[in-house]
């Protein structure tokens, strides 16, 4: 997508932005700023995006009389272009806010008219601009950076005072601007963008003395979190810049020159080419990324669960009616259970493909628990669960549905744990009605009105194992439904697979 | 008057959750009426008629927390209890709480014999959703009953 959009930059932008890079720049991905880590861009800013320009930025810095004034100099370009590569930012994650917008209207009306995308397309049309913008201005301030790295480690330099005065506040700065808080995610990537640099220089001069931004380009997952989620928030409090006026015109002047153009057609049609955060936002959090429902899942998909298990005789039940259907479900089992029945464990997988999940160790409530008894349920669960499955969980479902909600204790031990905490939105009631027929009615009305989701049985109890005959027999015959496994179903909602033993 | 009316509201609440707070104290008996009455709601709201509960997903969180109850009632079942829930299989089918003693002896295999286990199973699973909601009349249960209120 990022190569397409480079090229509509080129095809259609050249007049609004003087140059456009060739560089290897990369916007960093929300998930990258989720997982406080920016998956190193492979080479980086090869001096120099524009060397006049750099050399005389570099000599007018330099001609200032003393290095106080020399590193405020710096200090006042550097701010100047971090002020456009923020706005620039802010206009990307504008782009990213719509665009799960737009996904999540798909997946609820299952196509989009042309009016449904109009705001998109100007979003995307705007970030196209920002990109462009964003990758001119921190090519010109990873240039200078360049510079004064390759200055300050050259003894010889004549320069190499002022440049190492420079460095010496590079950290001061990047310190006081993240103390501020709503540039983090910006303060992030552009972190990320000067390791690189500073890789480039180390690559050449081993011994080179660089400033150690890990903190800033690798902070903990919850900070970088944050960063990224407060950064959407001040969006909508964002003031307008002349980047935004400039886009506007932008905007329409292309719209009225280009409304009949077949390339227009192609940039409404391009849903192929979109990254919506929306479709990556499961992931192991003690917040709402990390809690799955299943209403997220594409339309028409369902994932068949069943906890409590393994049971001595109704899993096998189980196996079977989901084998003759030819549909993989996940189990979410007890550890107790596990220890009881390691056939069963190993079966579900080996001989059935199906999937394997913790459901706590004893079933116990979990908001009543005493931290030791909590840590058994969840952890040793874990441990004794890895013991037979030959690997560690990857989803967790509280007993009772009771997880004490978002980021509770409860919640922060399954994140720990690298686990998404599941849920469900069709609730069979199988555990009280004892009629397979009543139980099979209450899902199909349900499934009818939902028409995607995680489906919850138990496979504990004989008239489960009647029921889930009936429903898996029933998605079958449902156009436009399909039974997947519930990782995968995870995998499509974020467009990243999602793996489970 | 006023003073005691205004202190009737204070406590009611107090009162209220007191008498929830410790659930072991209800019978199995009562629970599963009450599961028979959400299995009734459960019909009421999908078929979008007038239910204690808006939504199936409402339904979910009240039947999880009473399975929750019904469980820990069950780790205290002592073997004289069962005795007592093996001559309530010969009327359960009047309150409709076959499914709930069905349940209750899934785990204590050998207990009943093999022709009275049939009976109650074969009765638990012959209930209907027409079954429970007349059993929530002869229950007398509504969605004002404490229980049912505590199930919110």
């Amino acid at each position: 997508m990022r190569k397409v959009n480079r090229v509509l930059i080129t095809l259609f932008l050249g007049m609004a932005i003087s140059s456009c890079t060739s560089s290897s720049y990369r916007q960093p991905s929300a998930e990258a700023i989720e997982n406080g880590q920016e998956s190193k861009v492979e080479t980086t800013s090869q001096p120099y995006y524009h060397q006049d320009k750099t050399e005389q930025i570099f000599a007018n810095i330099m001609s200032e009389p003393t290095n106080g004034e020399k590193s405020q100099r710096y200090e006042h370009y550097i701010d100047r272009q971090r002020g456009v590569y923020y706005a620039a930012q802010n206009l990307l994650r504008k782009f990213d806010v719509e665009l799960d917008k737009m996904y999540k209207l798909k997946l609820k009306k299952g196509t989009l008219t042309k009016d449904d995308k109009e705001p998109f397309f100007k979003m995307r049309f705007e970030m196209n601009i920002a990109w462009a913008f964003s990758e001119r201005n921190l090519h010109e301030l990873l240039d200078i950076y360049h510079t004064v790295l390759e200055c300050a480690n050259n003894p010889q330099h004549v320069n190499n005072v002022p440049c190492n005065w420079i460095l010496s506040n590079t950290d001061k700065r990047l310190a006081k601007i993240w103390k501020l808080g709503q540039e983090r995610a910006s303060i992030i990537s552009l972190a990320q963008e000067l390791e690189v640099v500073q890789a480039n220089v180390l690559a050449a001069n081993p011994n080179a003395r660089v400033p150690n931004l890990n903190a800033y380009s690798n902070p903990p997952k919850a900070v970088a979190t944050k960063a990224y989620q407060d950064t959407t928030k001040y969006l909508s409090s964002r003031k307008v810049t002349t980047l935004d006026t400039f886009i506007n015109s932008e905007w329409e002047k292309f719209r009225n020159e280009n409304n009949n153009s077949e390339l227009y057609d192609a940039l409404y049609n391009d849903e192929e080419k979109r990254e919506p955060n929306a479709l990556d936002t499961l992931f192991p959090a003690a917040d709402g990324n990390g809690h799955v429902t299943g209403n997220r899942f594409p339309k028409g998909h369902w994932a068949m669960t069943f906890d409590d298990g393994p049971h001595p005789s109704h899993t096998q039940g189980m196996f079977t009616a989901l084998k003759e259907a030819d549909i993989i479900g996940t189990f979410f089992w007890l550890s107790q259970n596990i220890k009881l029945y390691p056939k069963l464990v190993k079966d579900a997988k080996d001989k059935y493909g199906y999937f394997r999940a913790s459901h706590s160790y004893t079933h116990a409530n979990l908001p009543k628990l005493n931290d030791a008894d909590l840590r058994h349920e969840i952890f040793e669960a874990s441990d004794d669960f890895a013991k037979v499955v030959g690997e560690k969980p990857t989803l967790f479902r509280c007993p009772y549905g009771a997880c004490n909600g978002n980021n509770s204790t409860i919640r922060k031990y399954i994140a720990q744990l690298n686990m998404l905490e599941i849920f469900w939105n069709v609730d069979t009631l199988d555990w009280q009605d004892k009629n397979p027929d009543s139980i099979f009615e209450r899902a199909k009305k349900q499934m009818e009105s939902l028409d995607h989701g995680i489906v919850l049985f138990h496979d504990v109890h004989p008239q489960s194992v009647e029921a889930t005959k009936l429903v898996l027999k029933y998605i079958n015959g449902h156009a436009g439904w399909k039974a997947v496994p519930l990782s995968v179903a995870i995998g499509l909602s974020r467009d990243k697979e999602y793996y489970s033993p | 008057m006023k003073t005691i009316l205004i202190l009737m509201i204070l406590f009611t609440p107090i009162l209220f959750s007191t008498a929830y707070g410790d659930t072991t104290k209800l019978s199995l008996k009562t629970l599963a009426q009450a599961s028979s009455f959400l299995l009734a709601q459960s019909e009421l709201v999908q078929d979008k008629k007038a239910s204690c509960y808006k939504s199936s997903h409402e339904i979910s969180q009240a039947s999880q927390l009473l399975k929750s109850w019904i469980d820990q009632k069950m780790t205290q079942l002592t073997d004289d209890d069962y005795k007592i829930l093996k001559y309530r299989v010969a009327t359960c089918e009047i309150d409709c709480s076959c499914p709930i003693y069905s349940l209750a002896f899934e785990n204590k295999v050998g207990f009943l014999s093999a022709d009275l286990k049939k009976q109650l199973d074969d009765k638990a699973s012959a209930l209907k959703s027409a079954d429970h909601l007349k059993c929530a009349e002869t229950n007398q249960f509504t969605c004002e009953t404490p229980l049912i209120r505590a199930l919110k």
